[in-house]
């Protein structure tokens, strides 16, 4: 029976998968966060205009500027949960032809993504003690 | 798979060392993205929570705080790429070395950036 023992796919295969799996679940939750901050930094401008108005003091200026920093934290969001489905994709088949090939460029993005909103809220901040 | 590639344990165990450097990486990015979140609520949550007695009111205080925590994330982030690439060099070459120094500066950074916040709560009443 020893021919007959277990293959490298039969071995770790099911492990690779699995793997395969859990890197794209992190992929998601790092999209979520991105989305979730970037609805956060959208509707907070407009809950504090409301609840200076309630209070019977002027609003202060319009959350325009705030919902387009959320809008690209939400777009930042989107292109990483579809970098996560395409490397998952990529990595199924990698797995199953054994040459698992480690690509560069969903790591560029996200890096990129990160800069891009990182500095979209430096200006927002900056921005916004201007006009306070 | 370059021949010699990995720690040993062939193209299964190589495979799984890049998907965990991947969900590592992408561990280190959202910690960076709680560091950008802290430094909005600092500058949120400045301007409706009374501010404490010897501090000014108008929030302006918080400002610098929640700038720095945003650049501490920007930072962090591509920290987080750099060892990225630093460990995918790794798993490619035979045997093991880890990285102490990056992953110190890394936490370093994430360790000045909890203390901003901690300096940023006795700002508010």
């Amino acid at each position: 029976m020893a021919d007959e023992g277990p293959t490298r796919s039969d071995e770790t295969r099911s492990r690779e998968h699995l793997a395969n799996e859990r890197t794209l679940l992190a992929w998601s939750r790092t999209s979520i966060t991105l989305i979730a901050l970037g609805f956060g930094v959208s509707r907070f401008d407009v809950f504090l205009r409301e609840l200076r108005l309630s209070n019977g003091r002027p609003g202060g200026p319009s959350a325009a500027f705030s919902a387009a920093i959320g809008l690209v934290f939400v777009l930042a969001g989107l292109l990483t949960a579809a970098a996560g489905v395409i490397r998952f994709l990529q990595g199924r088949r990698q797995i199953e032809a054994a040459r698992f090939e480690a690509s560069l460029w969903p790591y560029l993005l996200l890096t990129a993504l990160m800069c891009a909103v990182g500095l979209a809220l430096i200006v927002y901040l900056l921005v916004d003690v201007a006009r306070s | 798979m370059p021949e010699g590639a990995g720690r040993g344990g062939g193209e299964g165990v190589r495979t799984r060392d890049h998907l965990a450097n991947t969900r590592t990486f992408l561990a280190w990015m959202r910690l960076a993205l709680g560091l950008v979140a802290a430094g909005l609520s600092v500058d949120k949550l400045g301007l409706l929570l009374p501010p404490a007695p010897g501090h000014p009111a108008d929030g302006s205080g918080n400002r610098g705080a929640a700038l720095a925590l945003v650049v501490a994330g920007g930072v962090l982030a591509n920290l987080a790429f750099a060892r990225l690439l630093l460990q995918r060099r790794v798993i490619e070459r035979p045997g093991l070395h880890s990285r102490v120094l990056l992953d110190a500066a890394l936490l370093g950074i994430a360790g000045v950036a909890g203390a901003l916040v901690a300096l940023f709560l006795p700002r508010t009443g």
